[in-house]
């Protein structure tokens, strides 16, 4: 098995209770989940309006570089606006 | 039969009078039937309906038929159905009072015909929802209604000003519509043109746009498990109706909505109250509906009223399934849950089938709904707003689709074993979530409450392609980036921080400035007096300026001295007068 899948497969029992047998099998099937949809792609008339969205599986790389772009951006934003839980209460806001 | 001529808000209005008299299985059979009958007579008004009758110099309309307010009503009194049937355990009557209040002047919002009954109504809606929040009967809600109140009670004065200057300056009270494109409206210096951008911001206040979105994220994550199942249907929506009614076809708000959409997203992924991530998801959805009514072309109107429709029925039910769970463990932070799929098996497929929805999977009500705004934007050829709504498409399933069913019920086990919530519970999520699936299966009664021809196909092989594309690896990038996405015990700081912490410390702060000031006054005053007195006992003393003989020609002075002063002063003043 490559190292990275196998670290992978690690890191995700840090989050879940599943054991490593489960969770191998839903990286498994969800991968293949993946797969379909982009070979999908192949079956259906694609309708772009704005000429890049009519490249290959658009949807899918579009959506990966956001979402990423969207946690980091949430990451950095959060430096700078999070307080602890009792930030109101210890600024005279109890009432 | 009920009797035609009354806006359908007055079953809502009578069961909320009667809820707070009843008792036991009498209050039961009112909490289920008002909202039932209120339905039927929405459905059986007349197309062509005018309630009106005078008052003052002025007609008004209380009821007519708006292009979208059969399926806002509808929808409304689905919303305050099910909650009423979320809520039958609730044991204290005021808070059902209370929501169906609040559900009754919503109703009365979408079916007003001139700007005094829509301004009364709304304001009523005001009470009700601050009411619903108190009822939780927390000091955390006490202090968070209050602040909700204080700043919708501002929101109306901002309105009513506007409605005002608005009659004043066209002599109408009658529904106008407003295009807002720029900030111009408000130079040019015409009073209609400024009570155009004060009704927008009161409107707008109430759903939530930016700066004043705090009031959501702040009050409903306090108010008790049912209270936030109605508080999320009604306030934010009958403002997109407002705004559907009166500002469609307004290029600001595109970008309000646009603010919107990516202000609930980030707020979202930074959050660890699960309540708090499901208002943070109202603003960023009603977002998608804002930049709909922005657009103004008929497909992107109908989707925003169908996107309503769809958001209020599935936003019940993830608001239904986390009281479920908040209600069972009285826990709220994703971090003291997790893993209680194990015990609380319906409530969690409940709140995938609203995660679901949210996320608009195909074959639920969002995937119906929501696509219509983005495809309205790709026609108009809006392509910054179509890319905008495209990755925020994918950003809804990575923040609330799989964030909140995951940190709930599965992750790392918490150990709780909660059972499933009461009958009545299960029974209302069971209802929401059917009104979740149906739609995306067979959206034709939807589409038929909405304007003109609906023409729009959802369910084709090339939108279940692309759609699941977008969503699903959104989803990857949730798991392969779960180290960013750790819950920390935070919360994040908002607009409200300057009312809520500047300000006091600024009133704090003048308060300590007037406090040095007085003192200072006070030393001043003192010193004077010290001053003074001494002076008076010098002058006083035996041999002192007044104990002193004075020659008569000193007194005589004085008096010659004061006559011309007088004189002076007479003449001067008739002077004066006369040359008035």
């Amino acid at each position: 098995m490559p190292k990275i899948i196998k670290k992978l497969l690690a890191a995700s029992e840090e989050y879940t209770d599943f054991s490593p047998r489960q969770i191998a099998r839903y990286w498994l099937i969800f991968v293949c989940i993946l797969l379909a949809t982009l070979i999908a792609q192949f079956f259906v008339h694609p309708h772009p309006h704005f000429g890049i969205d009519g490249l290959f599986s658009f949807h899918a790389w579009f959506s990966v570089l956001t979402c990423v772009g969207i946690v980091v951006l949430s990451k950095l934003l959060g430096f700078w606006l999070k307080r602890p839980e009792d930030y109101y209460e210890k600024n005279h806001d109890a009432n | 039969m009920m009797p035609i001529e009354m806006t359908p808000a007055i079953s809502f209005f009578i069961a909320a009078a009667l809820i707070a008299l009843t008792r036991g299985t009498m209050r039961h059979i009112i909490t289920l039937v008002m909202p039932l009958l209120a339905l039927a007579h929405i459905w059986t008004l007349p197309t062509d309906i005018q309630v009106q009758f005078d008052f003052l110099s002025y007609t008004i309309t209380l009821v007519q038929i708006n292009t979208y307010s059969i399926i806002f009503a509808t929808v409304f009194t689905l919303a305050a159905f099910a909650g009423g049937l979320f809520a039958l355990n609730q044991k204290r009557p005021q808070e059902l009072s209370a929501a169906f209040l609040y559900a009754g002047s919503a109703i009365g919002v979408v079916f007003a015909g001139d700007l005094i009954s829509f301004f009364i109504f709304w304001e009523i809606m005001t009470i009700g929802s601050t009411l619903v929040i108190w009822s939780a009967d927390t000091d955390k809600a006490r202090a968070a209604g209050l602040r909700y109140a204080l700043l919708h009670f501002v929101g109306g004065v901002i309105l009513m000003i506007g409605i005002t200057a608005h009659v004043y300056a066209t002599n109408s009270i009658a529904l106008p519509h407003f295009v807002v494109n720029d900030f111009s409206a408000l130079f040019d210096g015409e009073l209609s043109g400024v009570a155009m951008w004060l009704i927008l911001v009161g409107v707008l206040i109430n759903a939530g746009a930016p700066p004043f979105s705090s009031w959501l994220s702040d009050a409903y994550p306090e108010a008790s498990p049912s209270g936030a199942v109605f508080l999320s249907a009604f306030t934010t929506k009958t403002a997109v109706f407002v705004l559907l009614s009166l500002f469609y076809g307004s290029q600001i708000l595109i970008y309000v909505g646009l603010f919107m959409i990516f202000y609930g997203i980030v707020y979202a992924i930074l959050e660890n109250d699960m309540r708090r991530i499901l208002v943070y998801s109202i603003i960023n959805q009603v977002g998608f509906m804002i930049t709909g009514v922005g657009i103004g072309t008929e497909l992107s109107m109908n989707g925003a009223a169908a996107h309503a429709f769809s958001h209020i029925i599935y936003k019940a039910l993830l608001l239904m399934s986390a009281g479920s769970v908040l209600f069972m463990t009285n826990k709220r932070k994703f971090s003291d849950l997790g893993g209680l799929y194990h015990s609380m098996k319906l409530t969690c497929i409940f709140g995938i089938i609203g995660a679901l929805a949210i996320s608009s999977f195909p074959l639920t009500s969002g995937f119906i709904s929501k696509p219509m705004i983005s495809d309205a934007a790709a026609q108009e050829h809006l392509a910054v707003v179509w890319f905008m709504l495209t990755a925020a498409s994918a950003a809804v399933f990575l923040y609330v689709g799989l964030k909140f069913p995951w940190f709930v019920f599965f992750q790392k086990d918490s150990g709780l074993r909660p059972k499933d919530p009461p009958l009545n519970m299960l029974l209302a999520m069971g209802l929401v979530a059917v009104i979740c699936i149906a739609p995306g299966i067979y959206p034709d009664p939807i589409y038929a409450m909405l304007s003109g021809d609906v023409t729009y196909e959802p369910n084709t092989a090339l939108h279940f392609v692309t759609q699941l594309q977008l969503l699903l690896f959104s989803g990857l990038v949730f798991f392969l980036m779960q180290p960013l996405l750790k819950r920390t015990l935070t919360i994040s700081l908002e607009f409200d921080w300057f009312y809520r912490v500047l300000m006091n410390k600024g009133l704090l702060g003048l308060e300590k400035l007037g406090n040095a000031i007085l003192s200072i006054l006070a030393k001043m005053t003192f010193w004077i007096l010290d001053l003074s007195i001494a002076k008076i006992a010098s002058v006083s003393r035996p041999n002192g300026g007044l104990s002193k003989i004075l020659p008569v020609g000193t007194t005589t002075l004085w008096v010659s001295v004061l006559l011309v002063i007088y004189l002076f002063l007479y003449y001067f003043s008739d002077f004066i007068i006369a040359s008035h």
